[in-house]
């Protein structure tokens, strides 16, 4: 029986938040994968071939959204609404701009980085 | 300039509001169904749940809308930049569900939940301000070039 006390809480929504911002580099790079293919090839573009694997990646994204949703569900159902999505919500914006700089190579600037600890302090706060 | 302000409340402010007014009623259905099944973490593991799950009219319309406004949001951001996009549609989330909670759970309200909740929305802006500047950046650079 899991039975969820407050770390287990936090821990939970964190690592909701974790697969909810990887679900979204899975969705960007399919994108980035079909342009990518698309320039290569130039004149003769198949489109049948490349089509499928963003369409696969776009399925398994929405799949991951919808698994994550049942699990937030459950979470939901017995914790209170206000702070539970407060907290889903700014982790999904820390761990995808996290994701972005590790997966993507985007640039961190300092004004995300304070950004990123004003969540990390609202989420202090709310919990 | 009257009609540029119209086509961008009409191609922007509309659709991300409804997107984030769908998503937020969706949560609140979410958390109705959840409550009235009362399952566990681990009832996901039980067939019971999710006969229970799909029977549930709350929580399949929650789903429907979550992918409603996931659908409003892609239109959205074909449009439109995607940091100032998303920015604003996690941060007004974080706010309204907030305030929902409270509404219609009558949730506590504390000065301090409200200072997290402001801490977090303003936190969101700033994380996704980036990609503002750096859209912009590449529109004048593109600009530049023809």
């Amino acid at each position: 029986m899991i039975d969820l006390d407050a770390t287990g809480f936090i821990i939970a929504i964190l690592l909701l938040a974790i697969f909810h911002a990887f679900g979204e580099v899975m969705y960007k790079n399919g994108f980035m994968l079909f342009i990518k293919r698309k320039r290569s090839e130039k004149g003769n573009f198949n489109y049948f071939y490349p089509l499928i694997i963003p369409i696969l990646v776009i399925l398994f994204s929405i799949a991951i959204s919808l698994g994550i949703k049942v699990i937030y569900g459950i979470i939901l159902g017995s914790n209170e609404l206000s702070i539970t999505a407060g907290l889903f919500l700014g982790s999904i914006s820390i761990f995808s701009v996290i994701f972005g700089k590790f997966f993507f190579q985007e640039q961190l600037l300092r004004s995300q980085v304070f950004g990123i600890l004003l969540i990390a302090l609202g989420i202090i706060l709310l919990v | 300039m009257e009609k540029d302000k119209k086509e961008y409340i009409l191609n922007f402010w509309f659709p991300l509001i409804l997107a984030i007014l769908i998503y937020c009623i969706g949560d609140v259905l979410l958390k109705i169904g959840n409550a009235e099944l009362g399952f566990q973490l681990s009832g996901i593991f039980e067939e019971e749940f999710w006969v229970a799950l799909i029977a549930s009219l709350p929580i399949v319309s929650s789903f429907i809308l979550a992918m409603t406004s996931k659908l409003i949001m892609g239109l959205v951001l074909s449009k439109n930049p995607l940091g100032i996009t998303e920015g604003i549609f996690l941060a007004l989330t974080a706010v309204i569900t907030f305030f929902l909670g409270i509404l219609i759970f009558g949730e506590n309200l504390m000065s301090i939940d409200l200072v997290a909740i402001s801490l977090i929305a303003i936190g969101i802006l700033l994380v996704y301000n980036f990609d503002i500047q750096k859209e912009e950046i590449e529109i004048t650079e593109v600009d530049e070039s023809i």
